[in-house]
């Protein structure tokens, strides 16, 4: 092997061909245009939920820009529609609550302006002058996840992605370097001077370069999910629902190619049957899983991406975002051909801070005061806090304050909005003690004619979409 | 809404931190702290802190304090950052700035394709892509641009001022927004026997003043914290091994002002030049482990440029701070908290910050260990990054000339300091955060200023074929230089803007 440190990669293998291994596979062909970037499929996991996934943050838009993947290309093939928010019910005793991207607003009788423009079924893209009301919005897309994953397919093989026809069977440990090689179903073996693992929660890579599974199972009860068989037609609406029933939630999505319906739940005898009732259609399929993630997520010379780094319930649409999250670092790490151990320790530290942000993200759900009813929330509220998440609740409670964490991919306002959703509301800080009625009062006046004004200038959705369509044709 | 008491806050000590928390305290809670200072004119005020980072702007106009008027009363200048001299090796110059080295292309930081020149026989200098250094070098001055997307805007700026005076411009400000100030020395401090709270302080005259919270902003004696509580110290000398410090104003030189800090080491520590309005401050910091107070005054003298307006006065500190900062009902601001040597300009900062968390976890509804826990968690991060910031000045050498320098070269630096070293000499990568202070450039500008190149680096960089990046790169020295030519110099900027100045200079 050379042990040039300044020799760049020139091989690289991604396993697994769906969304997460394809986002993988294009980054790093952009970053590096004169290397040898090899996608090999592997056999489709169901419970690869970043690779399935129909939905992502508002992040991830970033992303796919980066990527030189437009947003009119989704919408135009991909179905994509746009989200600005998602009302979950069912977690206070006042009902609903609509968790709006953007910035939040900060007082609570007053809708922010994602919130307004949700409630209202109003869409427009954020404004870059902060003085617009506009420019307050942030918003996600769901698309279907055929139409994405053949637009970024197609995107790989115009780049020069090579694809293997053969699917991945196993890997090959090397004691010094993580995996020798990977075995391909028709006999050929693979070498690489870097792996990519988006084999899913079967990791199957970096199993082999020996990397370790720690099971988030005591901080997270979702360990089931099941999903209709085909969706229900089609009904435009900028905002999704989550519900919380007594055995987990149970998500719909509007997406342009029709209404989805899933549920995550924790497996015990029973619950597959209560958990079709409450699907109120037949179910596709039940995906169990362990949700968790790798203790380092690059091993050697493998580093995993996906579920196969890090997998938990699709509450949010984060499952994607994290994996794309960790692309980016990635490429802000990229190694040469001599892997050193101190990068990939700068690595596995801050992909594990991210990995475990969003898991305490995830976890919030269960932390209100007065969860829903029902032995799902009961045991889930039993469950283990992390320090961090404990901080963060104790803090916001007491004072409004969400403490910094390094490598955080949820937005403040994220967080703000979460807390709302399960009923959490932010403690006084002495500042806010020491505003004078005619501040607040002042304050409260900005964001409703910030709220109302961006209902006047965002158009419905439908008209919005027509428009946006046509003008981009 | 019911109203409830204010909280009633002590304040220990009159010198720039205890008044620094007491003008933020009265202007910021008005309605949720009551604030009385206790301040005795025998107790001298260090002031060493003449120089500060970008951070005190964003400190002053929360206070809704005008620049102008803050400049005037402190005869402030200009800084663009730190000129350090002989650090690496005798000879050298390198300015850490307050900004940024060129700008990423294809997503990959800028000083990567820097190496890469610099492999390739370039023999530029990186500060010669910072306009931030550049501005220093010319000595010009101007705002810099508030478009983030503009090169004008790639710099940051802070001031130059005279410590002896931020002190008592904090003290009218905090007296103007409602804070009591009583003079007389604390002869007894009274602890409550259950929680060990304190209760009360009592004056020389009898007098005796209770609080619900105590700020212990009482310098190095740290009255309440360490003499009261007992509270027990973290030493770092033997990383930070300068504990005195002589410091000496001199004459202006006629001309022009230059818009930045000099730090020159010296054979035994290092010394400051910073220029203000109507003087120059100097001072040599070093360790008394290795130099006599005598020898080091005498070096002092003959090193400083201009004419002599004082004797050399004598200041002794350690390096190193209390375990907890907030213990029981007490929380310690500035020296009585922790010392940190004025290398990189610190001190204020580290008050400011402490009080800006002060206010971020004030605690209306009582004291408890939570709050505590997280105060103490947000001020030892910001110290124990500091320290291996400072550490590295000393440590990243080939100074063989003095047993002082012999001493920092080969010792042992904390695990923290040489996990970033060790991963920036074998792959170009800086250990990234984004909270507190000192992030990529603040590392890279000392790293390369001090001579540790790294072995590898980001291979991105050889993608561009190198006459096309060589052109890139001197495309981008010729924008910084138009752009500093544009500039006006730092007196020029001074004189155009008059309600700066204190009076003619």
């Amino acid at each position: 092997m050379p042990s040039d440190t300044r020799s760049a990669l020139q091989t690289i293998v991604v396993a697994g061909d769906g969304a997460i291994g394809l986002a993988a596979a294009i980054a790093l062909r952009r970053a590096l245009p004169r290397a040898k970037i090899t996608m090999v499929p592997c056999a489709p996991d169901a419970a690869a939920f970043a690779d399935h996934a129909t939905t992502s943050l508002p992040s991830s838009n970033l992303f796919h820009a980066r990527l030189g993947l437009d947003e009119v290309g989704f919408v135009l093939r991909a179905a994509a529609g746009h989200r600005l928010a998602t009302r979950f019910t069912g977690w206070t005793t006042s009902g609903s609550w609509l968790h709006a991207y953007g910035a939040s607003s900060n007082d609570a009788d007053v809708p922010s302006v994602s919130q307004a423009l949700a409630a209202d079924g109003r869409f427009a893209h954020p404004a870059d002058d902060t003085t617009s009301p506009l420019s307050d919005i942030d918003y996600a897309l769901r698309f279907n996840a055929e139409g994405y994953a053949h637009r970024l397919s197609g995107l790989a093989n115009h780049l020069g992605v090579i694809r293997e026809p053969s699917v991945a069977i196993s890997a090959l440990p090397d004691v010094h370097s993580g995996i020798a090689s990977i075995q391909l179903a028709n006999g050929v073996d693979l070498t690489a001077d870097l792996f990519i693992d988006c084999t899913g929660p079967s990791a199957i890579l970096s199993r082999a370069a020996g990397a370790v599974f720690e099971s988030w199972a005591d901080q997270l009860p979702c360990n089931r999910v099941m999903r209709t068989t085909t969706p229900e037609p089609p009904a435009l609406s900028v905002v999704d629902e989550v519900t919380a029933w007594s055995q987990g939630w149970r998500s719909r999505s509007f997406a342009r190619d029709g209404t989805r319906t899933s549920i995550g739940y924790q497996s015990s005898p029973g619950s597959d049957t209560e958990a079709t009732n409450a699907l109120g259609s037949d179910p596709a399929d039940a995906i169990t899983f362990t949700p968790g993630r790798l203790r380092d997520a690059w091993s050697g010379n493998v580093v995993a991406i996906g579920d196969a780094a890090a997998t938990f319930d699709p509450l949010h649409g984060a499952n994607m975002a994290l994996a794309h999250a960790h692309i980016v670092l990635l490429l802000d790490l990229l190694p040469s051909r001599n892997i050193i151990p101190l990068e990939r320790d700068e690595y596995n530290r801050r992909a594990s801070a991210m990995s475990d942000r969003v898991r305490d993200y995830i976890a919030l759900y269960h932390c209100g005061p007065k969860p829903p009813h029902g032995p799902f929330w009961s045991y889930a509220s039993s469950l283990k806090r992390s320090d961090a998440l404990s901080l963060t609740l104790e803090e916001y409670k007491k004072r409004g304050r969400l403490p910094f964490f390094e490598d955080d991919i949820l937005p403040r306002d994220a967080w703000v909005s979460a807390m709302a959703c399960v009923g959490i509301l932010p403690g006084k800080s002495a500042l806010a003690q020491s505003a004078s009625p005619e501040a607040v009062e002042r304050h409260t006046k900005t964001q409703t004619s910030r709220s109302t004004a961006a209902t006047g200038m965002a158009p419905p959705y439908q008209l919005w979409l027509s428009n946006y369509i046509e003008t981009q044709k | 809404m019911n109203k409830k008491a204010p909280i009633k806050v002590i304040v220990v000590g009159g010198g720039t931190a205890g008044w620094t928390a007491a003008a933020a305290l009265a202007k910021l809670l008005p309605s949720v702290a009551d604030v009385h200072l206790i301040e005795s004119a025998d107790v001298g005020i260090v002031g060493v802190g003449e120089a500060t980072l970008p951070h005190i702007r964003h400190f002053i106009q929360r206070l809704g304090i005008d620049e102008a008027d803050f400049m005037r009363a402190t005869h402030a200048t200009y800084k663009l950052g730190i000129d350090f001299r002989d650090f690496g090796k005798i000879g050298d110059s390198y300015i850490h700035p307050f900004g940024t080295f060129g700008q990423p292309m294809a997503n990959v930081p800028f000083y990567h394709y820097w190496l890469q020149c610099r492999a390739s026989g370039s023999n530029a200098d990186i500060g010669d892509y910072a306009l931030g250094v550049r501005a220093a070098r010319a000595g010009r001055f101007q705002i810099p641009s508030e478009d983030d997307l503009s090169l004008a805007s790639s710099y940051g700026y802070a001031y130059q001022f005279d410590a002896t005076l931020f002190g008592p411009y904090m003290r009218n400000f905090a007296v103007k927004h409602g804070a009591r100030r009583t003079e007389g020395r604390i002869t007894d401090v009274q602890r409550d026997g259950l929680t060990g709270d304190i209760v009360s302080v009592t004056m020389e005259s009898g007098e005796k003043f209770s609080a619900d919270l105590f700020i212990d902003c009482s310098g190095f004696r740290s009255l309440l914290l360490g003499d009261a509580l007992n509270e027990g110290w973290e030493d770092w000398s033997t990383w930070l091994p300068c504990d005195r410090a002589a410091a000496m104003p001199a004459a202006s030189p006629p001309g022009e002002i230059e818009p930045y800090t000099r730090a020159t080491a010296m054979a035994a520590g290092w010394r400051w030049r910073i220029p203000l309005q109507h003087r120059v401050g100097n001072g040599y910091v070093y360790s008394s482990a290795f130099i006599s107070d005598d020898d080091a005054c005498a070096a002092l003298r003959g090193a400083v440029e201009g004419q002599a307006l004082a004797d050399p006065r004598i200041l002794k500190f350690r390096a190193g701070r209390r375990r907890r900062s907030w213990v029981n009902n007490v929380v310690a601001i500035g020296l009585a908290s922790g010392f940190l040597e004025p290398l990189e300009s610190t001190s204020i900062y580290l008050a400011q910050m402490a009080v800006t968390r002060l206010i971020d976890l004030f605690p209306v509804d009582g004291i408890d260990d939570a709050t505590r826990h997280e105060f103490n968690r947000l001020v030892d991060m910001e110290y124990d990054r500091i320290r291996d910031f400072l550490i590295l000045h000393y440590h990243a050498t080939i100074r063989n000339d003095s047993p002082f320098w012999d001493h920092v070269r080969t010792m042992q630096v904390p695990d923290s300091l040489a996990e970033k070293m060790d991963l920036w000499r074998q792959t170009g990568r800086i250990a990234n955060y984004s909270e507190g202070l000192f992030f990529e450039p603040s590392w890279l500008a000392v790293y390369l200023g001090q001579g540790i190149v790294p072995k590898g680096w980001d291979t991105r960089a050889s993608i561009p074929d190198s006459a096309a990046l060589s052109k890139a790169m001197s495309g981008l020295t010729d924008e910084i230089g138009n752009l500093v030519s544009a500039m006006p110099s730092h007196r020029a900027f001074l004189e155009a803007h008059r309600e700066r100045l204190a009076d003619a200079i």
